[in-house]
This record gives C-alpha cells, structure tokens and sequence, in this order.
C-alpha cells in the first residue's frame, strides 16, 4: 500500500514538473514571438530628466561644502564683528579711560574722606568700608577694561583703598575699646553708689527699729520740707526733692550737714543744736571709720524733743 | 532565449554595476549614465508589464531612479546592484498602488464617478470575458495576429494579482532567480515558486488560443 502510495505521490509531483515545465516552454515560446516586436522603451525626455537629475544631484553635493566653509567664515567674521562693537560699546558706556580713570578715582577718595571725620564712628566706619569697596571695583573694572594703561592709577586706588580699610579697622578697634570702657567703668560707679550712697527711703526700715529702741527721740526723714523747718541757712533747696545728705563737722551751737544736688555738686547746712540731734549709728567698726560720707548711711537726724 | 540572454549579461556586468554604483556614490556623474543605459529598458519594462499607461510607467521609472540617486551614498554592495534597484522599482509600485487605492477609496466615500475617466490603469482589473472581446474585434491577418498575441500577453500579465505578476515579471522580464525574486519581494522562496507556477497557469489558460 505504501508503495502505492509513494509511486502514486511521485507520479503527481512528476506531472506537476513537467506541466510547470511545460507551462513554462510555452510562455518562452509567446514571449519569443512577442519579443521582436515588443522593444519599448523609456522616452528621450524621461532619460534626459533621470540623467540630469544624476547630475545635478552630484553637483550639488559638491556645492554644500563650499557654501558650509563660507558659512563658517561669515559666521567667525559675524562673531568677531559683534564682539569687538560689544567691547566698545561698553567702554563707552562705562567712560573710562586711562588717565580720566585714575584721575576720578582719587578725587572720589578724597572727596569721600571728608564726611568721615564730621560723621560718627560707626556711619564713618560703614562709609569707609562702602568707599573701599566702590574703590576697588572701579579698579576691578579699570584694570579689566584696559590693563595696561590703568595699571598706575588702579595701584594708587589700591593703595588708597588698602590706607582707607586700615583706618577704618583701627577706629572700629578704638570704638569697642572705648565702649567697653564706659562700660566698665558706669558698672564700677554704680557698684559705688550703691555701696556709698544708698537712698534715705532704702534706711526706713532702719530709723523704725532705732524708733522702739529709743522711746522718748522722734525718728525723722529727712525730707526737703523737714530740712526747711530745721534748717538754719537756708539756700536754694527745692523743697520737692529728696536729697542724699552727710555729716560734714559739729560744734558747741551746730551741725554741719552736706546736701548733695548729685554726685559732684552739694551745698552746706548749719542744723541748730537746740533744735536737732545727729546721732551715729552704733556700729562695730565705728571707732575706724572716719566720719564722712562713706559713713552717711549709719547717721541720722533726730529731732529734739525739747 | 530573451531570458538567457539577460542573465549571461548580468554574470558579466554584476560587479561593474556595483562598481559604478560606489563611484556614483562618490561623486563620478558618469558612472550613472552607464548604470541607466544599462538597466533603464528592464525597469521600464517591469512597469510596463504591470498594465500600467506608458505616462505613469514613465512616472514611476522616474520615482525609482530619483530614490537610486538619493540614496547613492548609503548603497552597499551587500547583493547585486540589480536586485538592490528592482527592491527599489517594487516599492515605487506598491507605493503607487497604495496611493491609488487611497484615492479610490476617496473617490468611493465621496461617491465620485467618472465614466469618461481616460486612466488606462483601469484595464488592469480587465477580466477575461473582455479580454477576449477586444481580441476578436482585431482583424486575422498574420501580423495583426502577433499584435493580437502581444496584446493578449500583457492584458493577461496585468490581470494576474498583484504577487503573481510581480514574480512573473521579475522572473520572466527582468531574468531573476526565485531566490532573488525572494530577496526582491522579501519573501519565502516557497511562497515565490508557488505564484510563480500559478501565474504559469493562469497565463496559459488565457492564452492557449493564441498558440499554434
């Protein structure tokens, strides 16, 4: 059967050969009759046209690379064309040349030095470092423009510049030292004051503990009006005002007090023996202690009952 | 054999094509003239063949020579030169036939007809019943009967789809082997022997009248 089958298959593919063969012989065989006749070809215009378009495709790849190098050096000349009317337009703007330059700056130093000695220390510092500063880059700018004409006057707006900085550093360095001066000594003045001159309302507390101790005396404030009452001479005192005070010496008929205005200024005062009495307020270190006024807080006035 | 003889040429002048090409490549204008003088008949003739009028023939041969031109810088002798153009020429042609069918379809959506349409394409869709009518109506005389058989040839050839009328073209115009024809049509070469042997039989059925 499968003999058969294999002759049957050969068979089949042999005849399809041969028809394609056959087939083939055949269209050979139209073809060779038609072929005579059968010369067509492309018109004269359409070679011309194909040919052409050959050629002119050759020349203009040729073409690009003349027009791309006159490209590159239209486009260098543009650039450098532009740069150099860049350049000058803007040294124009800025107006600098050389001499003018040099000349302007050091006017501008002088000029700026000035105010700096009328103003304060800390608006003349922050001036100086502003003139430093615009010294410096008007010499930046200078030098960049064109360096060797402005090589002088932009070392003279240095060194002005440089003079300038020092002065102001060294005037900085004396502000804080000054300030920390004042400092130091308002915080010793007020240390003393409170050590010397205690105010009299701060001893009530005081004057109310001798009060019980000493039952027959009276204790008294010395207040402005009270010392207008007591007091013998009396000159200039304002009697709204309380004032520190200090026993100053005694006599047979008086005492004599000093009334301090403030720190510097005091006036004298006679007080009657008949009328008032300074007494000291014990203390340990009295027999040391001399009597003035660092001792001013230990006495006070009392006045007589009699 | 018309055949024969294209292919003993070809062996001969295989590599001075691609040799003229890579000139042309290079800037020699003339080596063009020598590659067109060459092969101008044979692509020509393949769109000829394909039913086409001989002005949009003309056209396509025109696109196809435009696209070696541009691409004369890219081309590398992988293949022969032959088979690098005929690629060339049938993609000309599918483009056509794609442009064409856009058309049509523009035409039918816009149910746009034209009855005294002078486009000679339209005897590319001829079928056999018509094919006969103009046969007959052409006188008996001898030479009138080889114009007959010439005119039988190519409304037969333009009648075969499109797959068997190009293989049968490249094969029997243009002297290409299946394997090239393969390479041309980027297809299997099975698929290639196959629209080869129904075109032959196609051909003959239509043609058996016509042969002694």
């Amino acid at each position: 059967m499968s003999n058969k089958y294999t002759d049957n298959n050969d068979k089949q593919t042999h005849n399809a050969i041969l028809q394609q063969q056959n087939d083939e012989a055949f269209i050979n065989e139209l073809y060779n009759e038609v072929s005579e006749e059968d010369q067509s070809q492309p018109s004269e215009l359409l070679d011309q046209r194909i040919i052409n378009a050959a050629h002119k495709a050759i020349d203009e790849s040729n073409k690009p690379k003349k027009s791309s190098r006159l490209k590159w050096y239209s486009s260098l000349a543009t650039a450098a064309s532009l740069t150099l009317v860049i350049s000058l337009a803007v040294l124009q703007q800025s107006n600098i040349l050389p001499n003018e330059q040099a000349n302007n700056m050091l006017k501008q130093g002088v000029v700026l030095q000035k105010p700096m000695a009328s103003t304060s220390d800390n608006e003349s510092i922050a001036d100086q470092k502003v003139v430093a500063e615009q010294i410096d880059y008007q010499a930046q700018l200078g030098y960049s423009a064109m360096p060797s004409q402005v090589e002088n006057a932009s070392a003279t707006t240095t060194k002005i510049s440089n003079t300038i900085k020092v002065a102001a550093e060294r005037k900085m360095v004396r502000a804080t030292q000054y300030e920390k001066k004042a400092q130091l000594s308002k915080q010793k003045s007020t240390e003393r004051m409170m050590a010397e001159f205690p105010v009299f309302m701060t001893h009530s507390n005081q004057i109310e503990e001798r009060k019980a101790k000493e039952e027959k005396t009276e204790i008294i404030d010395l207040s402005i009006k009270q010392l207008q009452q007591y007091i013998l001479l009396n000159e200039n005192l304002n009697a709204e005002d309380r004032w520190l005070w200090s026993f100053e010496s005694e006599n047979d008929i008086e005492y004599i007090i000093d009334i301090f205005r403030d720190e510097e200024q005091y006036i004298q005062y006679r007080l009657d023996k008949a009328i008032f009495k300074i007494i000291e307020i014990p203390s340990q270190d009295l027999t040391i202690l001399p009597l003035n006024r660092s001792i001013l807080s230990k006495i006070t006035i009392i006045k007589a009952n009699n | 054999m018309n055949q024969v003889a294209l292919t003993a040429e070809n062996s001969k002048e295989s590599v001075a094509d691609e040799a003229l090409m890579l000139a042309y490549g290079k800037g020699q204008a003339s080596a063009f003239d020598s590659l067109y003088q060459r092969h101008k008949q044979v692509v020509f003739r393949f769109f000829v063949k394909q039913g086409l009028s001989l002005a949009v023939a003309e056209e396509l041969c025109h696109d196809t020579w435009l696209k070696l031109i541009n691409a004369r810088e890219q081309y590398q002798p992988q293949a022969l030169f032959r088979t690098y153009l005929f690629t060339i020429a049938r993609n000309t042609l599918l483009d056509h036939y794609k442009k064409k069918s856009t058309q049509n379809e523009v035409n039918h959506t816009n149910n746009y007809t034209d009855d005294n349409s002078d486009d000679e394409e339209s005897n590319t869709n001829v079928n056999h019943n018509d094919l006969s009518i103009k046969i007959a109506t052409h006188s008996i005389c001898e030479e009138q009967q080889k114009e007959q058989l010439h005119l039988a040839l190519s409304l037969n050839i333009a009648s075969l789809p499109l797959d068997q009328r190009e293989v049968f073209l490249l094969k029997q115009e243009s002297g290409f082997s299946i394997e090239q024809i393969a390479q041309i049509t980027a297809q299997h070469q099975e698929k290639v022997k196959s629209s080869w042997r129904y075109a032959l039989k196609r051909l003959r059925k239509g043609l058996q009248h016509y042969v002694k």
